[in-house]
């Protein structure tokens, strides 16, 4: 083993912390949702998109804490929780 | 004159989504058959299920259903299936249904569908065991959806996936995942079986309105894009 072996630190990688991030929020059932994106923008990770609840979105912002130690969470999640009227319908001649 | 109205990607979890139950209820007013395409509930348990059951069971109109991979998380799926049919829901996987409307007939084709990818970026059923275990599970549930649309004699034929069949409606989702979002065998299923419609849900961030090489319309009605309930078809 060599020396630079032996004294290996890992080594904080954003890329890395995202990938966490989102696949913990893929599997957490708390939120489980493989739809939110995930952004490292300096010492704080971005989360984006639109979940299903507050209780969802609020559970997402904690679930990227517990993964990204040492980065600030912004939660930037919308709720669909006042959806849209449907719209006209389409027509399908 | 025959109405239609479809989701997918409610994602009914452990908390009560009352404005999805209030618009639902009321469906009726504006729609003759609800379809819902996949991702019902978050993990698929049975708990969730009976969530979205009593969503479901005060809608007026025939409820025709396929479920999503989230249905299939916690593999408890025969419990999912049977829980939504006592709300009275048909929950299609290779199967059919057929709505009659005023005289008039819909035929609904349905499967969850799977992965692989899209012409010229696509898995190929060739390599490990686990490789060609993914590719052959689209592959047979891409036969099972163009026999199902083929068997149908009706006025009108819908193919109903939570999986898309083409890249259009994908759109907004990062390109390298869209193998893990839909195939093009889906397409190639329902373009040599023939069509009105295809709707799906899975793709989040994707875009609403596509189109299968052979011309079939394909609709994107994950809730998420939609931002709506529900969006209404019109058939003639």
């Amino acid at each position: 083993m060599s020396d630079h072996e032996r004294h290996h630190e890992p080594v904080d990688v954003p890329e890395y912390v995202v990938a966490h991030v989102h696949e913990a929020l893929t599997t957490d059932p708390r939120v489980m949702d493989q739809g939110i994106e995930v952004v490292a923008a300096g010492d704080t990770v971005v989360l984006l998109g639109r979940v299903f609840s507050r209780a969802q979105a609020d559970a997402a912002g904690d679930v990227a804490r517990d993964h990204a130690p040492g980065y600030r969470v912004r939660n930037d999640l919308e709720v669909l929780d006042h959806p849209a009227p449907p719209g006209p319908a389409e027509r399908l001649t | 004159m025959i109405r239609l109205a479809a989701v997918g990607d409610v994602h009914v979890g452990d908390e009560p989504d009352r404005a999805l139950a209030a618009d639902l209820a009321a469906v009726g007013d504006c729609a003759d058959a609800l379809l819902l395409a996949g991702d019902l509930t978050r993990c698929g348990t049975r708990d969730e299920a009976a969530r979205l059951a009593a969503v479901l069971d005060p809608v007026p109109v025939p409820v025709v259903a396929v479920l999503g991979n989230h249905d299939h998380h916690a593999e408890e799926v025969d419990a999912v299936v049977d829980c939504l049919a006592t709300a009275g829901v048909t929950v299609l996987e290779g199967t059919t249904a057929t709505l009659h409307v005023d005289g008039r007939t819909v035929g609904v084709a349905g499967s969850k569908g799977f992965g692989g990818g899209f012409a010229g970026a696509c898995t190929s059923d060739f390599g490990e065991p686990e490789m060609k275990a993914f590719v052959r599970h689209t592959k047979a549930i891409a036969e099972r959806l163009r026999a199902g649309l083929a068997g149908l004699d009706t006025d009108h034929r819908i193919a109903l996936l939570h999986y898309s069949p083409v890249a259009a409606t994908l759109q907004g989702e990062p390109p390298e995942i869209f193998p893990f979002l839909g195939s093009y065998l889906l397409a190639e299923a329902v373009d040599d079986a023939g069509a009105d419609l295809v709707l799906h849900g899975h793709a989040h961030r994707g875009s609403e309105r596509g189109v299968t090489p052979g011309g079939v319309r394909v609709r994107n009605v994950a809730r998420p894009v939609i931002g709506a309930s529900y969006r209404l078809f019109e058939l003639s």
